[in-house]
C-alpha cells in the first residue's frame, strides 16, 4: 500500500454535537469518528437528520450556536485541532484551507450582490490580491468550472442564472483559494438529474487537478459508488458502518447499511415493492432508552441482536411516550474492526463481536491502489 | 466559536408525532405549553370579566359618586386616590375598562368585516375588482391614519342615521373601524392570491365547487389564523388610539375612559397628583403587554412553519 | 427596471386624485357651513350670504348645470368640487377661517419648527433601532435577546401620551435637566428640542426594534449568510455587508410607514412642548374647526406619504436586482 504512511488530512475523533430544543437536549452527533486522506473522497451517507451535515458544519465551526454546541471530541486538520482555534484563526481556515458548498444553490448566493462581487470577496479575504488580479483569479475559477464567457458572468446577479450554473459558481467560489479540503453538503440534491452528473464529474475533475480531498455528503448511494474511496454510514447521529467503498458495497455488515443498499433500485431486477429501510426516520430527540433499530423482517435473527442502535441520553427528556430518566440511558455501541478497512457498530458483549478489535476507523487513501490493481 | 445562524440539519427531520388532531387543537396545545402566554390569557380574561361586570351594572356603577375631598392621595380607602370632583379613581379605572374594551372590540369587528371580504375579493377575483380595491386602500393608506381617524370622528359626530345621532361612542368606533381595515385588507389580499393558485383550489374548481364555496370553505379557513393574530394586535392599537382621540377632545362623551383620565391628568401631574395618570397608564399597560405576548404566542402556535 | 419605475410614476396621480376626492368629501362637503363660523355668532343671514359668495360656497357642489346653461360649457366646472380639485394641487388652500390668513402661509411657517423636531427624531430612531436589532442578531437565543424583547413589549405598551406626560414632568420638571417647554429660532432653540426628541425615540423604539429584529433574524437564517461565513467572512462584515443590504427592503418599507407616525408623534410632542409646528397647528385647527387648514394639512401629509412610497418603490428597484425582471 503506497500511501499507507501518509497522515490523514482531516481526523474527526469522537465528535459529539448537541442541540438544545424546546423539548430538551438532542444529540445530533454522538462519538463520530472519520478520517480523510489527501486526495481521498469520503462519502458520508445517511438520511436527512442523521447528523451528516452537522458533522461537516462542525468542522468549520458553523454550527448555529445556540442552539447547537460541540460537546466533545477533536477535529484535527493537518495535525492541529480546529476546535481549539479562536474565531480569527477559524476565519483564516474557512474558504482558504477548507471550503464548503451547500445543497441549495438557489439560496446559497447572496441575491443582492453580483456573482463577481461574491467570488472576489472570497479571494480578497484570503489573498493579498489587487482588484485586477482578483478579477483574473475569479475569471479563471469560473472558466475552470465550465462557465462560458466568465468575464461577463461576473457582472450578473444570481437570479439571472440557473440552479446548475449557480452551483458551478458556488464551486468556483469555494475553489478560488485552492483549499485542501472541500466539504460538499449534498451538492447535487436540488439539481436536475442530468445536471447532477455534470456537477459530480466536475468535482472529480477538479479534485485531480487541485489535489484536493472531498467530504461528499449525500443520501444518494448511486453517487457514492463511483465518486468515493471510503464511506461512513451515519444513523441517528452515529457512524454505524465505516470502510472502504468496496467493502461497504460488497459486504455490508450492519443491517441499516444493508437496508440502505437494498432500497436502491437496480437495473435488470424487478421489484413488486422497493424494500424500505424503516418506517420512519427517528427524531434523535425522541429516542428513549432502549429504542432499537428495527431491521427488515428478513434479516437473520442473530444479526438483529448484535447490531442494536441505542441512544445515549445524558439527561431526562420528554418524549411522546413519556418522560425518560437518565437510568434508562444506554451507551452507544462502539465501532469494531470486522475486516481490513471495514468497521461496524456493534456490541462487544456479543460473542461474535467480542473477538473483534476496537479501533478508530481509518481507510487510507486507496484510489491509486485501485488504479494499480485495475492496471 | 462563531455563531452562525443556520437551520440545523435536524430541523427538517422530525416526524409528525401527533396525528389526527385538528390544527386548532394542536395550536391550543402549543399555546398552553407557554407559561407567559397562559398568564397573559388570564390577564385578558380578568379585563373582560371586569368589563362585563361593569356592563351589567354590578361593578363601578357608582363611579360618578363623590366619595371624598378632591385630589386625595391614594389611601387604604381609595387605592388610587380621588380626582378633581372627589370621585374614586379606582372606580373610574374599572369602569373605563368597559368603555375602552367596547371601543376596541367594535372598531376591530368593523375593520375585520370590511378588510377581510375586500381583501378576499381583490385577491381571488383579481382584474378590475382588484384594481379598484387596491386603489381605494392605497388612497386611504396615503392619508396618515391619525388624520383620517380625526376627520371621520369629526364628521361622524355631526351625522345622524335614521334619526340616531352618531355622536359619542359610535363615532369613535366607526372612525377607527372605517379607517383601520386597510392593512388587514392588504394582508388578506396577498395571502388569498397565494392560495388561489394552490393545487387544492384548482382541485376544488375541477370538481365543480362554486366560487362562493371556494372562497368561504376553502380559502378563508386558511387565512383565519392571520385574522386572529391581526385582531389581537389591532385591539391594542385601538386602545391606544382612544387615548389620542380623547386627548384631542374626540373621545367618549359621557362615560369615563382611560384616554379621558390621562387627558384630565395632563395638568395635574405638575401639582403632584400622579395617581389618576398612573392608574389609567397601568390599566392600558397591562392589557397591552398581555395582548402583545398572547398574539406572539398565537403566531408561534398557529404558524404551520414553526411546527415542531 | 425603468418600465417598472415609469409605471409607478404614472400610478401616482391616480392616488393623488383619490386623496383630493376624500379631502373634499370629508372637509368641504360634510362639515356644514364655514361661513357661519367666519361670520361669528349672531351675524345676519345677508352677511353669511356675502361670505359664502366670497369663499365660493354659493356655487353648486359637484357640477354647475345652471351656469353651463347660461354661460356655456366651460362654466359647467365652476363648482366647489372642481375648484377644490384645481386649487389644491397648486397649493392654494384658501384662508384660515380662524386666523384670517392664507393657509399656505401658515403652513410654510409651521414646516420649519416641525422638521427641526421630526428629522432628528427620525434619524435617531432609525439609527438606534437598527443598531440594536443588528446587535441582537449576534446575541440570538441568549438572555440579552430575551431582555430586549421584553423591554420592547414594555415600551410599546405605555401609551404615548403617558410617556410624554411622565417624561416631561420627570426630566424637565423634577430633575430640571431640560426646559419644560418653549421655542426659539437658531442655535438657541436646540435645547428645547432635546427632550421631545428623546421621548419620541423612546416611544418608537419598542415596535421598531421588535420589527427589525424579526426581519434580521429571518434574514440571518438564510443560506447565503452561511455561505458567507463558510468563505471566512467575519461577523461584522456578514452583518453589515451581507445581511443589512438584504434586510434593507423591509427597513425601507418600515421607514415609509413611519412617516405618519412621525406626524402623530410631532402632533402630540409639539403640543406639549409648545413647538409652533404643523402638529401644533393641527391640534389648534381641530379645536377651532378650521377645516381649510385641516384639509390642507391632510393633503400635504398624504402627498409626502405618496412621494415617500414612490421613493420606496424606486429604492426597491435599486436595492433588489430581482425586481427589474418583474
Amino acid at each position: 500500500m503506497p500511501h499507507a504512511e501518509e497522515k490523514p488530512l482531516l481526523d474527526v475523533r469522537d465528535l459529539s454535537v448537541e442541540f438544545r430544543t424546546a423539548d430538551g437536549r438532542t444529540a445530533a452527533v454522538s462519538n463520530a469518528n472519520m478520517r480523510i486522506y489527501p486526495r481521498q473522497t469520503l462519502a458520508v451517507v445517511g438520511e436527512s437528520g442523521c447528523g451528516k451535515s452537522v458533522t461537516a458544519l462542525s468542522t468549520l465551526q458553523l454550527i448555529p450556536n445556540p442552539p447547537g454546541r460541540i460537546t466533545g471530541g477533536e477535529i484535527f486538520f493537518g495535525g492541529t485541532d480546529l476546535l481549539g482555534y479562536d474565531a480569527k484563526q477559524m476565519r483564516s481556515v474557512r474558504g482558504n484551507d477548507i471550503a464548503m458548498i451547500f445543497q441549495e444553490p438557489m439560496t446559497s448566493l447572496n441575491p443582492v450582490y453580483t456573482v463577481g462581487w461574491q467570488v472576489l470577496e472570497a479571494i480578497q479575504l484570503h489573498r493579498a490580491a489587487g482588484r485586477a488580479e482578483a478579477i483574473d483569479i475569479a475569471t479563471t475559477a469560473l472558466r475552470e468550472v465550465g462557465i462560458a464567457e466568465p468575464r461577463r458572468r461576473l457582472d450578473e446577479y444570481p437570479h439571472q442564472m440557473s440552479g446548475g450554473m449557480r452551483q458551478r459558481v458556488m464551486i468556483a467560489m469555494a475553489l478560488a483559494c485552492q483549499p485542501k479540503l472541500l466539504l460538499a453538503d449534498e451538492p447535487t440534491t436540488a439539481l436536475d438529474v442530468t445536471i447532477q452528473a455534470q456537477i459530480l464529474e466536475l468535482l472529480r475533475h477538479l479534485q485531480s487537478e487541485h489535489d484536493m480531498s472531498i467530504m461528499l455528503i449525500t443520501h444518494d448511494l448511486g453517487v457514492v459508488a463511483e465518486n468515493s474511496d471510503a464511506v461512513a454510514v451515519m444513523y441517528a447521529g452515529r457512524v454505524v458502518e465505516y470502510g472502504d467503498v468496496h467493502n461497504i458495497y460488497n459486504n455490508p455488515m450492519h443491517p441499516y447499511t444493508r437496508g440502505l443498499l437494498e432500497s436502491v433500485p437496480k437495473l435488470g431486477q424487478t421489484h413488486d415493492r422497493l424494500p424500505t429501510v424503516m418506517n420512519q426516520t427517528p427524531d434523535a430527540s425522541v429516542l428513549p432508552g432502549g429504542f432499537t433499530f428495527t431491521p427488515p423482517a428478513d434479516a437473520p435473527r442473530d444479526e438483529v441482536s448484535a447490531f442494536p442502535i441505542l441512544a445515549t441520553m445524558d439527561k431526562e427528556a420528554d418524549t411522546p411516550m413519556g418522560r425518560f430518566l437518565t437510568d434508562t440511558a444506554l451507551r452507544s455501541p462502539n465501532l469494531y474492526e470486522v475486516a481490513e478497512r471495514h468497521w461496524v457498530a456493534c456490541w462487544a458483549e456479543d460473542e461474535a463481536a467480542a473477538k473483534l478489535r476496537l479501533t478508530r476507523p481509518d481507510v487510507p487513501y486507496r484510489r491509486g491502489v485501485a488504479v494499480a490493481e485495475a492496471g | 466559536m462563531t455563531t452562525v445562524p443556520t437551520q440545523p440539519d435536524l430541523a427538517d427531520g422530525p416526524a409528525e408525532v401527533v396525528k389526527g388532531r385538528s390544527l386548532w387543537h394542536d395550536a391550543w396545545r402549543r399555546f398552553r405549553r407557554k407559561k407567559m402566554a397562559m398568564i397573559s390569557l388570564a390577564v385578558i380574561v380578568v379585563y373582560v370579566i371586569v368589563a362585563l361586570l361593569v356592563a351589567t351594572g354590578l361593578l363601578a356603577g357608582d363611579w360618578n359618586e363623590e366619595v371624598g375631598p378632591r385630589y386625595q392621595a391614594p389611601s387604604a380607602d381609595h387605592w388610587f386616590g380621588t380626582d378633581i370632583f372627589g370621585r374614586s379613581t379606582l372606580r373610574m379605572t374599572l369602569y373605563s375598562a368597559k368603555t375602552s374594551l367596547t371601543v376596541a372590540l367594535f372598531a376591530s369587528v368593523i375593520s375585520i368585516c370590511i378588510g377581510v371580504p375586500m381583501g378576499a375579493m381583490a385577491g381571488y377575483f383579481g382584474g378590475k375588482v382588484d384594481e379598484f380595491i387596491v386603489w381605494l386602500y392605497s388612497v386611504l393608506a396615503s392619508i396618515p391614519g391619525l388624520l383620517l381617524i380625526l376627520a371621520f370622528a369629526f364628521v361622524l359626530r355631526d351625522v345622524t342615521v335614521f334619526g340616531y345621532s352618531l355622536q359619542g361612542m359610535p363615532a369613535i368606533y366607526l372612525a377607527l373601524g372605517l379607517t383601520g381595515w386597510v392593512y388587514l385588507c392588504r394582508l388578506i389580499r396577498g395571502e388569498v392570491m397565494k392560495h388561489r393558485s394552490r393545487d387544492y383550489v384548482t382541485a376544488a374548481r375541477s370538481y365543480g365547487c362554486s366560487q362562493k364555496r371556494i372562497i368561504l370553505k376553502h380559502i378563508v379557513p386558511n387565512v383565519t389564523h392571520l385574522i386572529l393574530i391581526d385582531f389581537s394586535l389591532r385591539f391594542v392599537g385601538y386602545i391606544h388610539a382612544e387615548v389620542i382621540l380623547s386627548y384631542l377632545g374626540l373621545g367618549p362623551v359621557k362615560d369615563p375612559s382611560w384616554g379621558k383620565m390621562i387627558d384630565a391628568a395632563k395638568l395635574e401631574l405638575q401639582r403632584g397628583h400622579w395617581w389618576e395618570l398612573t392608574a389609567a397608564t397601568l390599566a392600558i399597560f397591562f392589557i397591552s403587554v398581555a395582548l402583545n405576548i398572547a398574539s406572539d404566542a398565537l403566531r408561534d402556535a398557529l404558524d404551520p412553519k414553526l411546527k415542531t | 427596471m425603468w418600465a417598472y419605475i415609469l409605471r409607478r410614476l404614472l400610478y401616482t396621480p391616480l392616488i393623488v386624485f383619490g386623496v383630493l376626492l376624500v379631502t373634499f368629501v370629508l372637509f368641504k362637503l360634510v362639515p356644514g357651513n364655514p361661513a357661519r363660523i367666519i361670520a361669528g355668532p349672531g351675524a345676519s343671514e345677508s352677511t353669511i350670504k356675502e361670505i359664502e359668495a366670497q369663499i365660493g360656497l354659493d356655487k353648486p357642489r359637484w357640477i354647475n348645470v345652471d351656469g353651463a346653461r347660461e354661460q356655456g360649457f366651460g362654466a359647467l366646472f365652476d363648482s366647489q368640487f372642481f375648484r377644490h380639485m384645481w386649487d389644491t394641487p397648486r397649493f392654494e388652500f384658501g384662508d384660515s377661517v380662524y386666523k384670517k390668513k392664507a393657509v399656505s402661509e401658515i403652513l410654510y411657517k409651521g414646516a420649519g419648527p416641525s422638521l427641526k423636531l421630526t428629522v432628528p427624531m427620525f434619524i435617531a430612531l432609525l439609527a438606534t433601532s437598527i443598531s440594536i436589532s443588528l446587535g441582537i442578531t449576534m446575541l440570538r437565543g441568549t438572555v440579552w435577546d430575551l431582555l430586549i424583547v421584553i423591554a420592547c413589549v414594555i415600551g410599546m405598551s405605555i401609551p404615548f401620551l403617558a410617556v410624554i406626560l411622565f417624561g416631561q414632568d420627570w426630566f424637565a420638571g423634577k430633575l430640571d435637566w431640560f426646559p419644560i417647554r418653549g421655542y426659539d429660532t437658531g442655535f438657541a432653540g436646540v435645547r428645547y428640542y432635546v427632550l421631545p426628541v428623546i421621548l419620541g425615540v423612546f416611544a418608537g423604539l419598542g415596535s421598531d426594534v421588535r420589527f427589525y429584529r424579526t426581519v434580521m433574524l429571518d434574514e440571518a437564517k438564510a443560506d447565503y449568510i452561511r455561505t458567507a461565513y463558510a468563505k471566512g467572512v467575519g461577523t461584522g462584515r456578514v452583518l453589515f455587508r451581507h445581511l443589512l443590504k438584504n434586510a434593507m427592503i423591509a427597513v425601507i418599507t418600515r421607514v415609509v410607514l413611519a412617516i405618519p407616525f412621525l406626524f402623530l408623534g410631532s402632533l402630540l410632542l409639539e403640543r406639549f412642548f409648545s413647538i409652533p409646528g404643523l402638529g401644533f397647528l393641527m391640534v389648534e385647527s381641530i379645536s377651532s374647526r378650521d377645516y381649510n387648514v385641516i384639509a390642507a394639512l391632510t393633503y400635504i401629509v398624504a402627498l409626502l406619504f405618496i412621494f415617500g412610497q414612490l421613493m420606496t418603490d424606486i429604492c426597491y428597484a435599486l436595492v433588489d436586482p430581482r425586481i427589474s425582471l418583474k
